[in-house]
């Protein structure tokens, strides 16, 4: 019981925590009086609560006695294990970087409590989704984070096109929602159940209803997860959202879909190869798209949004996320699991830095950053070094997530010519997105500034200490892999 | 003892890799970093030293859990045998020589601080990438020191206009190009990967104990991409030298960095690489693809040499003519290994070629950043010191029998493709290549010493290099002649592991062939070189006035031209795949949802199908 307790706090913290800091805000006049800032406030409530479930997730991924069920409502609706409990301080380290940058970043902002309030229900959201036992459950997850990230997009709703990003992503979302509920119910209505282990238990492969749910899931999830022709709403939702919510939404809540992917694939319908075929090659074809969609944007004459770059890219990491997955090997996952870590911690860096950039030369042109590396050395190591995790070189954490994808999908439960045209293009694929990177830090690293007489760019502290702490993280798990390895050798 | 040599090992690799990150922080005190970050790599090279003077010629892995997801099967770790403690010994020596060297060259630097940091972690990549038990070293190992090449050829980027932009062009070229090698190679691995855990390997990615052999052909044809763009050869040789007129090449960085990293040690990486997994092809086809490309580069990069103007694209081009010298050494398989000879050249070679390449700096140096040796001339009157150390490299590079360490190493690999052309016909073809290689090699070399030294001087302004300089390059020439003598005793002996005699001269057949040929040609070579270049000329008139030449020159300083093929191959279709694929993204929400609706039904579809 007292572990039952102790898990249930990394639903109900930042649950909690959102409530209470939602209710500063509402009282914000009345602390004024008292000479208390309500922002001050929440700026340091939002990063104990982060802090807090970090904390919380990050002990359970080293401790010993962590696989158990919570029993809720006298209905087994969690489950927590090994890569619950890794996702879990994925998304939790990840948020509390975003949070931390927040401090700086989102100073003497309207409605700052209400942002902090919705990133920890986005934050209780995914970790619902994660450590969900069965399909009614994680859809409760999926549209309570779904939710917090449509309004997060729109936050700063004066600006052009935040609106319109944040509906069109609402509508895109909402639409593989529905194809997951309608899944769920088919699902139901077939096996008379929606829990994994009952299904996994049931399942047999010889009715075309079957195949029927189990493609309205991939489906489903592959929106939210970016997959090729699915992904429109991510470009503009990740171009437009604050600086920090783009990273949330390309360091966690993208791979949520990942993660449904993962639950239908292996907890509900396990071993059923032609599916994992399926979504590889959905995945191929993602990457191809987005490394082609990255060389097209700076082709642009209008703008060259470096966010809309860093986006493309997001879907190419989503098509080795999927391709791990689609291998349908414990490896496969674990490789997975693995690039959802580092691409977190990259993109997110990158992202984050994003916003320092933009804040600093007031646009997201690529060209009006010129050489921004140079005027700031510090600017120009995280970039280098987010770049290089993301094309996947050593002593940067990419590297090695990306060999285990390609090794797992090598060793895939499909045909070996199947396997050898996956494993090649994957390849081929990750030299055209390191090309994409090189071509950013051409411009943003080696080319000479366009204005002259700019001066040195000055990075408020928190978010210079969050930018640092995610690029000393990069370079450990690119130094030492085992550190992490051992604990994501143990999802089984 | 085991352990011992395993921290020693450790400390080799580490040492340069930490001091990288801890000379960061000494940027208040630029004297001292300056001193600090040359003290790991002479650390290395003192455990290297240790090491090597230990080995007892036994081959040892010492693992460790790296990145060990399968808990206990994926074991990393180092291998020491004779072609590793060789690599380490020449590596760290090198790299500690020429580091000292940069504290002069580089003195006046104002981006010091990225240089030493992507210095000393090129040293410990490279150990890593030499030392390497399992694949995932060796590919991490090898992807560090491309990085490290890529932002040490872009070192001048800060510099204004032109001066700025080539370089880093030139730096992100060279990572691409070699990208292309790192696909074969990650390919490779994954492959090998896949059919060591079919066989039940008990740790399927170290290298030595767990490789099933011959490999597929294919699979062998994916690993040779890796070589090939590191060493540059043809087709991927325009990183490393591009042509006078393109002139975006790796010659961009700073000489010391073209010195150690493209002459000693990082185009070596592609060398070792063969030498390293020679054990494991069983099929013919993978050497006589490698033959083809390593003659063509062979022959084409000598006439490149011959026709450019640029001091450092000469050697440059001189190391990829001699880095396929090896390539055709190891091809040459059977009773007298070319294996052997291969890796003799390979120590030489970076010997002499540190030691052209350090003077050729100090020349430069001298002359106030001036490459172009039309502008040159009669400098042996001001550079004395450099004068007689630069012959000993191009006497090294000539291959001046009995004297010289790359006389040794050259006569065996002629000697070998003599020997084992009598079994094999198609050897006749190493043969002709390696002779008429010789021939060019004695050209262009003398050629580029003439126009430095000889005649008069045409324009430049000189200033004498300081001592640093001159002692290092004096160590570097006196090893070109003190490692002549042990390559053919007890360097070959330590490769083969048998402990034969001490011979200066071989007199068998082989050997007395590689020997008259080679003088002929070193004679004829010279020869040639001082009627046509001796007094000073910089254009020899024949091939002014003679049309085809003419065209066949411009042809090879443009680099074969191949920088316009890539170009039109490979980047302007990736432009326009993506831009033609950018028309699908309209930002139009309904022909989204169409698209999207597409997909999912397809997929719908195909499940559905696949069920029934």
């Amino acid at each position: 019981m007292a572990l039952d307790t102790y898990l249930s706090l990394i639903m109900l913290v930042p649950i909690v925590g959102a409530g209470l800091i939602t209710l500063i805000q509402q009282l914000k006049k009345y602390l004024a009086k008292i000479k208390i800032s309500a922002d001050c406030v929440n700026h340091a409530l939002a990063n104990l609560v982060a802090l807090g479930v970090f904390l919380l997730g990050i002990i359970s991924v080293f401790s010993d006695n962590w696989r158990i069920y919570l029993d809720l409502n006298s209905g087994l609706l969690l489950e927590y294990g090994m890569i619950q409990a890794v996702m879990v301080t994925i998304f939790s380290f990840l948020v509390w970087m975003a949070v931390l940058f927040s401090v700086s970043y989102m100073k003497g902002k309207e409605g700052l409590g209400y942002y902090y309030a919705l990133i920890l229900t986005l934050l209780t959201g995914l970790s619902a989704v994660t450590m969900a036992n069965n399909f009614i459950t994680l859809f409760i997850g999926w549209e309570m984070f779904a939710l917090s990230a449509y309004v997060l997009v729109a936050f700063e709703r004066v600006k052009r096109g935040a609106v319109e990003a944040s509906l069109k992503y609402f509508i895109m979302s909402t639409a593989g929602s529905m194809l997951v509920l309608l899944a769920t119910a088919l699902t139901y209505g077939y096996f008379g159940s929606v829990d994994y282990a009952v299904l996994a238990a049931a399942v047999v492969f010889n009715s075309k209803v079957v195949g029927l749910i189990i493609a309205l899931f991939i489906t489903g999830f592959a929106v939210t997860a970016a997959m090729l022709f699915l992904n429109a709403w991510l470009p503009d939702a990740h171009s437009s959202a604050p600086s920090t919510i783009s990273a949330l939404l390309s360091g966690i809540v993208v791979k949520a879909g990942a993660f449904g992917l993962y639950r239908t694939l292996y907890s509900a319908y396990p071993d059923f190869v032609p599916a994992g075929i399926v979504l590889s090659w959905i995945g191929i074809l993602t990457m191809i798209e987005g490394n082609f969609l990255v060389f097209s944007q700076f082709l642009r004459k209008d703008i060259v949004d470096f966010k809309r770059i860093l986006a493309y890219s997001t879907t190419v990491h989503l098509g080795y996320i999927i391709l791990g997955i689609g291998s349908n090997t414990m490896l496969g996952v674990q490789a997975s699991v693995f690039h959802i870590l580092t691409h977190s911690i990259g993109k997110g860096s990158l992202f984050l830095l994003s916003g320092t950039l933009i804040a600093a030369v007031g646009s997201r042109d690529i060209r009006d950053m010129t050489g921004i590396g140079r005027r700031s050395p510090f600017i120009g190591i995280i970039l280098t070094i987010g770049l290089l995790s993301l094309g996947g070189i050593p002593i940067t954490a990419g590297f090695i997530s990306k060999l285990m994808v390609v090794l797992a999908t090598f060793n895939g439960a499909g045909a070996i010519g199947n396997n050898i045209a996956l494993v090649v293009l994957a390849i081929v694929n990750s030299l055209l997105a390191l090309g994409g990177y090189l071509y950013i830090l051409k411009i943003m690293l080696f080319d000479e500034p366009v204005d002259k007489a700019a001066e040195k760019v000055k990075i408020p502290i928190f978010q210079m200490v969050s930018l640092t702490i995610l690029a000393v993280v990069i370079l450990l798990f690119g130094f030492w892999p085992n550190g992490i390895m051992q604990a994501i050798a143990g999802i089984v | 003892m085991a352990e011992t040599i395993f921290i020693l090992l450790s400390i080799a690799v580490l040492a340069p890799i930490v001091g990288a990150f801890l000379s960061l922080l000494l940027k208040k005190w630029p004297y001292i970093r300056d001193i600090f970050s040359v003290l790991p790599i002479a650390l290395s090279a003192i455990m290297s030293v240790i090491v090597f003077a230990s080995f007892d010629g036994i081959a040892t892995d010492y693992t460790f859990a790296w990145a060990d997801w399968l808990s206990g099967s994926l074991q990393s770790g180092f291998h020491l045998d004779a072609l590793s403690g060789l690599m380490i010994l020449i590596v760290s020596i090198l790299s500690m020589l020429i580091a000292f060297f940069s504290l002069e060259y580089m003195k006046d630097d104002e981006n010091k601080a990225r240089y030493w940091f992507f210095m000393q972690l090129f040293v410990g990549g490279m150990l890593l990438l030499v030392l390497a038990a399992d694949m995932i070293l060796l590919f991490a190992g090898w992807e560090i020191v491309g990085l490290c090449s890529c932002f040490l050829i872009g070192h001048y980027f800060m510099k204004k206009g032109e001066e700025g932009s080539k370089p880093a062009k030139s730096g992100i070229k060279a990572l691409i190009m070699t990208g292309i090698g790192d696909v074969g190679f990650l390919a490779f691995l994954s492959w090998a990967y896949y059919l060591n855990t079919q066989a039940a390997v008990a740790n399927p990615l170290l290298i030595t104990t767990s490789v099933l052999a011959p490999y597929p052909v294919f699979m062998g044809i994916l690993l040779l991409l890796a070589p090939v763009s590191k060493s540059a050869q043809f087709p991927l040789q325009s990183w490393l030298s591009s042509g006078d007129t393109v002139d975006i090449d790796a010659m961009q960085g700073p000489t010391t960095v073209s010195a150690l990293i493209h002459a000693a040690t990082m185009v070596k990486a592609g060398v070792y690489l063969v030498a390293r997994f020679a054990p494991y092809w069983g099929e013919n086809v993978f050497y006589i693809i490698l033959m083809i490309l390593a003659g063509i580069s062979c022959v084409g990069a000598a006439f490149g040499a011959l026709v450019t103007t640029d001091l450092k694209r000469v050697l440059a081009y001189s190391t990829i003519s001699q880095l396929s010298y090896m390539f055709l050494a190891f091809t040459i398989r059977g009773i007298d290994d070319g294996l052997i000879a291969g890796q003799l050249h390979l120590l030489s070679h970076s010997i002499f070629k540190a030691l052209l390449f350090l003077s050729a700096g100090a020349v430069i140096h001298s002359v106030a950043s001036e490459r172009d040796m039309k502008k040159m001339g009669g400098l042996r009157k001001e550079l004395p010191w450099t004068y007689g150390f630069m012959l000993v490299g191009v006497l090294g590079l000539i291959g001046i029998p009995i004297l010289t360490n790359g006389g040794y190493s050259k006569e065996s690999i002629i000697r070998a493709a003599f020997i084992g052309a009598q079994t094999q016909p198609m050897y006749w073809f190493v043969l002709i290549i390696a002779i008429l290689t010789a021939f060019l090699t004695a050209l262009y070399a003398s050629r580029m010493f003439f126009m430095i030294f000889h005649g008069k001087n045409r324009g430049v302004k000189v200033h004498k290099p300081k001592y640093i300089m001159r002692i290092t390059i004096g160590i570097l020439a006196v090893l070109v002649f003190a490692t002549g003598f042990i390559l053919e005793g007890p360097v070959h002996n330590l490769i083969t592991g048998h402990y034969e005699g001490y011979k200066l001269i071989l007199t068998d057949d082989g050997g007395i062939v590689a020997l008259v040929s080679s003088i002929i040609v070193i004679i004829l070579g010279i020869g040639s070189a001082y009627l046509l270049y001796g007094k000073g000329q910089t254009e020899v008139a024949f091939v002014e006035n003679i049309k085809i030449f003419k065209s066949l020159r411009t042809f090879v300083a443009n680099g074969f031209y191949m920088d316009r093929l890539y170009n039109i191959v490979f980047v302007k279709p990736v432009f326009w795949i993506g831009k033609q694929i950018s028309y699908l993204k309209t930002g139009k929400i309904t022909w989204n949802m169409i698209l999207g609706s597409v997909v999912a039904i397809a997929t719908i579809v195909v499940l559905v199908v696949v069920i029934v």
